[in-house]
């Protein structure tokens, strides 16, 4: 079902996260800085969505509050129509650990655990017991590929590896939403490419809404939808169809092609 | 997979509140990092461990102390007072034995050395006074026993001032006496020319300091038919003595106004003893109070009628100058537990920040504010403990070490030595101040790294998006 609607954002979709005019300004000093100047977005469920846009564009932000982990100052951000703000901090924890699963660019294994720990760390916060923990978290390594892995600590793993673990430890909780904050940041190209593949696994087979923060490129294909944001705003949404294809193809200058196609993409809009 | 893509009405259905975790599940993940960051975790526990060590080793050094300080000289100097009175059956009645029991402390610091016991009997001549006076150069007084031809002779009984202490160890009886040390020379009652037998005595102590004292048999007497009871002479004129009442077990003394002097005591059958000197007390009033400020005076061996004398000194004793003692002690614990809190909390407030993406990620996950309270409070406990077992084992080493030097005792004539801190090993007092400590450093390394994880609780889950180190 999710594999059939992912590509589509017609209406009769279920919204999984939507933003409602939301701002963020923050206070530097005697300076305000408005990182977010009023973004409207819906995302559907079985979504694979990326954010985009240079640094200061308000980007991370956005993320943040999409991930429940910033307040708006004004606006609101509605996760499964849950308005997260009204969320308390008991509430707030039941929903990262079972609503969302986080992946880091700088994987954040919890360095004194091995790999099945790591992944089963989730269902210990979700009150599984340590047997239910441990099948399923072997199943989901198995899923990633890393099975014979299992008792190996985080610093006797490759990058690509660590962060096939966390997303494996993303998906415990069957998570509606998986947040990616530029998953491919620390690895290589291919490694970059098999993660890429992965979260794309994990959005068609498991149907779970996939929403990265990204510079990188190679991660325009993977995506159903594209958001731009510049400025604080919201640049232009853009579908995977009508994506030019010429990005693809710079992809070994991973940031360049992005500053050309950032550069590019909103004055097509225009 | 499909209940989680439930889309929910508007408000908070759906939406569960976060489980708190059992106390074990944060022990666990807690033990698992102490084992991980072994290094890191030691470190942390060094300030515990020293400041442990530190209080272990003041308190149990104070037990081992008070112990061994209560060791009755009897029970470890009986033999070899009694052996020496043997050695005098030998030679046969008459002919005199020389310092039969020297013993002393040898080491520790001088405030606290304490001579348990010096016993001496028989004449002395200048080597062995100074032989005596060396071995308790901080005593407040040193005694010895004279034996004459017809039995016991005399004692003498020596005060020293207050400004003679530890320092002045090259220093005879003559120089105490020179510095105003009351200096007074008891016969017996058997003695038949107790000024010349005194004179002899101290012509040989004390070369050239006879004109100062004054030969007497007159007016100092304390009872008649008293073994010890004449002063044959005494550097303060003057000085008499009279009874009064009042302490269980010894008589009090004092002087014809009343004033206290010291005790006597009746110890067993036959055998009187007494320690008491009168200082002119208008001449020299302080004298007195180095007396009465001074180690209690025990009991007396007298077997077979014979004059041994068995004297207990301590140098220090109750007074100003005791708790001045205690009160720097208390200073010194209360500083090097400050300074431990401060230095557990701030190892702990560096792991904290170490961690902050540890942490953030498990916000991130679900955690609680409350259970990342528990990982660290756990962590710093556990540290506390083990690092409060290792310091109290390494104080009680030092002052067991300690004790064992300071309470050692040698028997001048054969050399024998004695581990006085082996025989009377004060386990229990030990234990309870190695438990109060072990106490002591846990409550520290909970309450250090209350703030810390407090902080540690606070930090956003946002923190785990940062990309720096």
């Amino acid at each position: 079902m999710a594999e059939a609607t992912a590509v589509e954002t017609g209406v009769g979709q279920q919204v999984v996260v939507r933003t409602k005019d939301v701002k963020k300004v923050y206070r530097m000093g005697k300076v305000e800085v408005h990182a977010l100047k009023g973004i409207t977005v819906e995302i559907q469920t079985g979504e694979y969505i990326s954010i985009m846009g240079p640094s200061g564009s308000g980007k991370t932000t956005l993320f943040n509050m999409i991930g429940a982990l910033d307040k708006p100052s004004s606006g609101q951000v509605y996760i499964d129509e849950v308005d997260v703000a009204q969320l308390d901090a008991y509430e707030l924890a039941w929903l990262r650990c079972r609503k969302i699963g986080y992946i880091f660019q700088t994987f954040n294994l919890i360095p004194v655990m091995s790999a099945l720990e790591n992944v089963t760390l989730p269902m210990t916060f979700a009150g599984l017991t340590t047997d239910e923990a441990r099948d399923k978290g072997m199943d989901l390594l198995d899923q990633v590929g890393l099975a014979e892995r299992y008792d190996h600590k985080p610093f006797e793993l490759s990058g690509g590896q660590q962060q096939r673990v966390a997303i494996a430890r993303a998906m415990a909780n069957s998570p509606s939403i998986i947040l990616a904050d530029e998953p491919t940041g620390n690895l290589d190209l291919a490694t970059g490419k098999e993660i890429i593949q992965l979260l794309g696994e994990m959005n068609r087979g498991q149907g779970v809404t996939i929403i990265t923060a990204t510079h990188d490129i190679k991660m325009l294909s993977a995506s159903d939808r594209i958001i731009w944001v510049r400025d604080g705003t919201l640049a232009k949404i853009e579908r995977r169809e009508d994506l030019d294809i010429q990005v693809g193809s710079v992809e070994g200058d991973a940031e360049g092609g992005v500053e050309a196609s950032l550069r590019g993409a909103p004055g097509e809009e225009e | 997979m499909a209940d989680s893509h439930e889309v929910l009405p508007q408000g908070r259905r759906g939406i569960g509140r976060q489980i708190v975790l059992p106390l074990s599940k944060a022990f666990e993940i807690a033990w698992k990092g102490i084992k991980i960051r072994i290094w890191r975790s030691l470190i942390t526990m060094s300030g515990i461990i020293l400041a442990i060590a530190f209080l272990t080793s003041v308190w149990t050094s104070g037990v081992f102390t008070r112990a061994l300080r209560n060791v009755k000289p009897t029970d470890e100097m009986y033999p070899l007072v009694q052996d020496a009175l043997e050695a005098e059956a030998i030679a046969g009645g008459g002919v005199r034995v020389r310092c039969a029991v020297l013993a002393r402390a040898e080491e520790g610091p001088s405030a606290e050395r304490a001579t348990p016991a010096v016993g001496i009997r028989g004449f002395l001549d200048a080597l062995e006074a100074f032989r005596a006076e060396s071995i308790a150069p901080s005593a407040e007084a040193i005694v010895g026993s004279l034996s004459g031809q017809e039995g016991p002779a005399a004692t003498i009984l020596v005060g020293l001032p207050e400004a003679v202490s530890a320092p002045d160890v090259g220093r005879g009886l003559e120089d105490y006496v020179k510095l105003g040390g009351l200096l007074l020379l008891y016969g017996t009652g058997g003695l038949q020319t107790p000024t010349s037998a005194g004179q002899d005595l101290l012509a040989g102590l004390l070369p050239g300091t006879l004109a100062g004292g004054t030969f007497s048999t007159e007016g100092s007497r304390i009872e008649p038919g008293e073994r010890l009871g004449q002063v044959l002479w005494q550097n303060h004129p003057g000085a008499t003595f009279a009874r009064t009442s009042g302490k269980p077990g010894a008589e009090p003394l004092a002087t014809a106004d009343g004033q206290a002097l010291g005790w006597r005591q009746d110890v067993g059958e036959g055998s009187v003893v007494w320690y008491a000197v009168a200082p002119d007390s208008e001449a020299d009033p302080n004298v007195l109070s180095w007396f009465l400020r001074g180690g209690t005076v025990e009991a007396a061996v007298e077997p077979g009628g014979r004059g041994g004398l068995l004297i207990r000194l301590l140098t220090q004793g109750a007074g100003a100058t005791g708790q001045q003692g205690d009160m720097r002690g208390v200073w010194l614990v209360t500083l090097s537990l400050m300074v431990c809190v401060v230095g557990i909390t701030n190892a702990m407030l560096m792991s904290v920040t170490e961690r902050f993406r540890e942490i953030g990620t498990m916000k991130c996950l679900g955690a609680l504010d409350k259970f990342v309270v528990k990982l660290f409070l756990i962590e710093s406990s556990l540290q506390g403990v083990v690092g409060s077992l290792l310091g109290a084992a390494i104080g009680f080493l030092l002052s067991f070490v300690r004790a064992l030097f300071t309470f050692h005792i040698t028997d001048v004539q054969t050399g024998e030595g004695h581990w006085l801190a082996l025989g009377y090993f004060p386990a229990l007092g030990l234990l309870g101040w190695g438990a109060v400590a072990v106490g002591t450093g846990i409550v520290l390394s909970v309450v250090a790294a209350i703030y810390p994880a407090i902080r540690a609780a606070r930090m956003e889950p946002v923190q785990a998006m940062r990309v720096e180190a």
